[in-house]
């Protein structure tokens, strides 16, 4: 092993790091997959959504008609650096030319009650439409110089388990019942300092680091010709909702990455988080119940709507037309 | 190798059924809840340490992989799989699915297959945020033969049996570098950083997901096998094909939750084409476990910590496709295990 490399780990304070540095595009595709919008819901279970930092939230329209932010570098990236590496993990999972960038993606959940065999929950298929935009001075007074806010609305319906059709109810087998589904509606804003770490402005407990912090080096893989962003996104409040984190890698060709000339790069996406069933109050586990959902989703970056897969067209864009 | 009428039939009647599928689902879910399942390449035989150890105590090493497993020598030498039907795959049809995922997971051509992932470890304490820990890097080395009678009784034509040599070795999360000591932050502990040395063999029975040899079945069977057939699930995202596959471990326990879910996606175009045996894939594939599972993290028996293993990958047929630190790390310092 190399001695460097474990002393790096006993000494710096990797924990509080990781802690504090969290995810930036991926933020929130946690609650994503399986947030349901409030609307509809009872009073007890509103509460609990809203607990869960998932209460039914949207974008103002000047927050949809802000100015897009365009980089000044494109390429040639020294991701030692954090303004570099910013940047590239901006060119990842977004893009640094003002274009709004989108996240299909497809996904399975699971139920894992304690100490029982889990199951199949539901299937899911999303889309993340996000634009990096320069933050308004009057409505982020305090932000850094540089300071970048991300748009970021979400958009999903949930599937059967098995046949990744749409479904208006799916079948709770640790509950033994049919649940009826909801879909996922909501929209948060993110500010990204200018020397790495951000702000959740939607979910604070989610995401907010110290903006003078400088080890904030998201970790760049390189595999073989390609490169991955690692991000993980951890609620940091204690709590009976923990364990609550998400982990996402994002795969790029290190050459488009690297070439200023290529503007929106081509990225595959997949993610993995865990919370409690009881945060998505659709799904009908009692908060006294410690159940635990897993999941894994597949996505693809895009730029072009025309470009989405047909599915996606067909039960998202078709669906939500004003969202996209 | 083409489906029967019998065959197509019931695909037709899956697929109706799927379009009312509650009450069918319901059926063999609720039967799932006590006989169920174990999936995925990586954790599959897990489940058969899991039942052994509970019945000892508890601060025994759980994981069938967290101690080294291997193949006998002579098992390399085993005539290969390579069937007739490699492409032009009805996707609804039982039997062109089953031979579509062997392309997707493995390779139709008798040939290695390499499947090399990388990710990180994540460990959650009950309570309290969870971090990331350590990186982790798998190499598999994989190959098909026709399965027999002493590995999975009553043997089925399209049967097929997967064997599997695995290293995974631990890295530093942010940079990839080797790590063979670190501290614990969880329990206090400096420990031993393992690499990881086992194998796997595991049959795919067609209406059955998988097969562990020598395993109870109540702790493989599938949930979905009641579907009759049509076990590998996929999504069609038009030009790319994923089956997903999960094990959520039924065997009732401390060690429960544990489940997994990964993804295998093909390009269509290459899934499809006959004269391809043998595709590029991508793997993306996720666990949650306690920690207890594994004696080296150090924690106590009992101990209600979770890990969130998040790994992605690509299997690949040549060799020299496999990233530089691959090569590095666990092809080169261990090749005795790979040939």
């Amino acid at each position: 092993m190399s001695d460097t490399g474990n002393q790096s780990l006993k000494t710096d304070p990797l924990l509080q790091m990781e802690r504090r540095t969290l995810l930036c595009a991926a933020t929130g595709i946690l609650g994503a997959v399986a947030a349901g919008r409030s609307i509809g819901l009872d009073r007890s279970a509103a509460a609990q959504q809203v607990e869960s930092g998932l209460s039914n939230r949207d974008l103002a329209p000047e927050d949809l008609r802000g100015e897009p932010w365009v980089a000044d570098k494109h390429g040639d990236f020294d991701l030692s650096d954090p303004v570099d590496n910013r940047l590239a993990t901006f060119k990842i999972s977004n893009n640094l030319v003002g274009r709004k960038t989108y996240i299909a993606m497809y996904s399975r959940g699971l139920l894992g009650p304690q100490g029982k065999g889990g199951a199949p929950l539901f299937g899911h298929m999303g889309l993340w439409t996000w634009q990096m935009q320069r933050p308004r001075k009057e409505q982020y007074p305090d932000a850094p110089e540089g300071t970048i806010v991300q748009r970021a609305m979400f958009t999903g319906i949930h599937l059967d388990p098995f046949t990744y059709e749409p479904v208006e109810e799916i079948y709770n087998p640790y509950l033994d019942k049919n649940v009826k589904v909801e879909d996922s509606l909501f929209a948060e804003s993110y500010l990204f300092y200018p020397f790495g770490g951000g702000v959740s402005v939607d979910r604070p407990e989610f995401m907010n680091d110290d903006p003078d912090s400088k080890a904030n080096l998201r970790p760049l893989i390189r595999w073989g010709d390609d490169i991955a962003l690692m991000l993980d996104g951890i609620f940091t409040s204690e709590g009976p909702h923990q364990p609550r984190m998400d982990t996402s890698i994002w795969t790029t060709p290190f050459r488009q990455l690297d070439d200023p000339k290529v503007a929106l790069v081509n990225t595959d996406y997949n993610f993995a988080g865990i919370m409690r069933a009881w945060e998505r109050p659709w799904i009908g586990v009692d908060k006294s119940d410690d159940a635990q959902l897993l999941w894994n989703v597949k996505g693809t970056k895009y730029h072009d709507v025309e470009q989405f897969p047909d599915p996606i067209k067909k039960h998202i864009v078709a669906k939500y037309p004003d969202r996209v | 190798m083409v489906a029967s009428n019998s065959n197509c039939d019931k695909t037709a009647s899956i697929q109706s059924a799927a379009a009312q599928t509650l009450p069918t689902r319901r059926g063999f879910l609720a039967k799932a809840g006590i006989t169920s399942a174990v999936g995925g390449l990586i954790v599959a035989k897990d489940i058969f340490s899991i039942a052994a150890a509970e019945e000892k105590a508890v601060n025994q090493t759980l994981s069938e992989h967290a101690r080294p497993t291997t193949h006998d020598p002579s098992v390399f030498k085993l005539e290969r799989w390579t069937p007739n039907k490699t492409g032009n795959f009805n996707l609804a049809d039982p039997i062109d699915n089953h031979y579509a995922f062997a392309k997707v997971q493995a390779n139709l051509a008798g040939e290695y297959t390499w499947l090399a992932q990388y990710g990180w470890i994540l460990i959650a304490p009950p309570n309290e945020p969870a971090f990331p820990f350590l990186g982790r890097i798998t190499l598999a080395k994989v190959f098909v033969t026709p399965t027999s009678e002493e590995y999975a009784p009553n043997v089925g034509e399209h049967d097929y049996m997967l064997w599997g040599t695995f290293t995974t070795t631990h890295v530093d999360p942010r940079n990839f570098t080797p790590v063979e000591k670190i501290l614990n932050p969880y329990t206090g502990k400096v420990i031993d950083v393992p690499t990881l040395h086992y194998a796997d063999k595991l049959v795919f029975r067609l209406g059955q997901s998988i097969v562990v040899p020598g395993v109870d079945p109540a702790f493989y069977t599938q949930p979905w096998d009641a579907d009759g057939g049509f076990s590998q699930h996929f999504i069609d995202a038009g030009d790319e094909i994923s089956y997903t596959v999960l094990g959520s471990a039924q065997k009732s326990g401390p060690h429960q939750p544990r489940c997994d879910v990964g993804f295998w996606s093909a390009k269509r175009s290459e899934l499809m084409n006959p004269r391809l045996r043998a595709i590029d894939v991508r793997r993306d594939y996720s666990v949650i476990q306690k920690m207890t599972e594994y004696s080296w993290y150090g924690a106590e028996p009992g101990d209600q910590a979770q890990l969130l293993v998040h790994l992605t990958g690509t299997k690949t047929h040549d060799q020299q496709k496999l990233p530089a630190f691959v090569k590095t790390l666990i092809l080169d310092k261990y090749a005795s295990r790979f040939g």
